[in-house]
């Protein structure tokens, strides 16, 4: 459940990093706003280093994550309701994800995060 | 001779986008890395400096995509779980195994959806 914080807090800060770099170049906005945007991804880059392991598989938990708060945030910040095709092929990334990470293994591994090969 | 047009255009965009979507990865994930290594494995501070600036770049590549912001995103998040996975065969010498590998197809599969079905 640590790691789902970890998950969540690094989802906010490279969404939220990027979306300042959008706003710059994209929305024309002030340059402040790029370096703002450039810190906080920064930020995004250093939050993993506090998790035990960060092997693929976990990334692939957060990519899993991470696709959903995209939508959301694309949603609350931009008033864009997500269509049909989006809320689809999200729930398939998702499925896919949930291979990933939980389908079991036969060495008796269950979870991703303990074992990495 | 329209529609031929009309086919070059679509495939042109389809790798372009593709290919933002791929450099991007690389970039978040390099970056990434970059700063693990300054901060886990103690190397020197310009690793995380050139590391924060990799991802800088990083926030940069999306706004090139013809799209709004949370789809561009969340499209990206598909594609980066494949590409975490190549990175991790490539650089850590770590093969994914038939779920990974299952896993990560439907993964893009599902971003595919997001992105490039026709509206």
């Amino acid at each position: 459940m640590y790691s789902l914080f970890f998950f969540f807090l690094a989802g906010l800060c490279e969404i939220g990093g990027g979306y300042l770099v959008w706003q710059w170049l994209r929305e024309d906005h002030s340059w402040i706003f790029g370096a703002f945007g450039g810190l906080i991804l920064f930020v995004y880059g250093i939050i993993p280093t506090f998790q035990k392991s960060y092997f693929h598989r976990i990334y692939a938990a957060y990519g899993g994550i991470f696709i959903v708060m995209a939508l959301f945030w694309g949603f609350f910040f931009e008033g864009i309701l997500p269509d049909t095709y989006d809320i689809f092929g999200a729930v398939i990334a998702s499925t896919g994800v949930i291979i990933i990470f939980y389908y079991p293994r036969k060495e008796g591994d269950r979870v991703g995060i303990s074992s990495s090969n | 001779m329209v529609l031929a047009l009309q086919t070059n255009y679509n495939f042109i965009l389809f790798i372009s986008t593709l290919t933002l979507f791929v450099v991007a990865a690389i970039a978040e994930i390099g970056g990434g890395y970059l700063v693990w290594q300054w901060l886990r494995e103690k190397r020197k501070t310009v690793f995380g400096l050139i590391g924060g600036l990799i991802l800088f770049v990083y926030g940069i590549i999306p706004t090139f995509q013809p799209s709004n912001f949370g789809r561009v995103y969340a499209a990206y998040g598909g594609i980066f779980v494949a590409m975490a996975i190549i990175w991790g065969l490539l650089i850590d010498k770590k093969r994914p195994d038939k779920y990974e590998i299952i896993g990560g197809i439907i993964v893009l599969l599902g971003a595919s959806i997001i992105f490039y079905f026709p509206r």
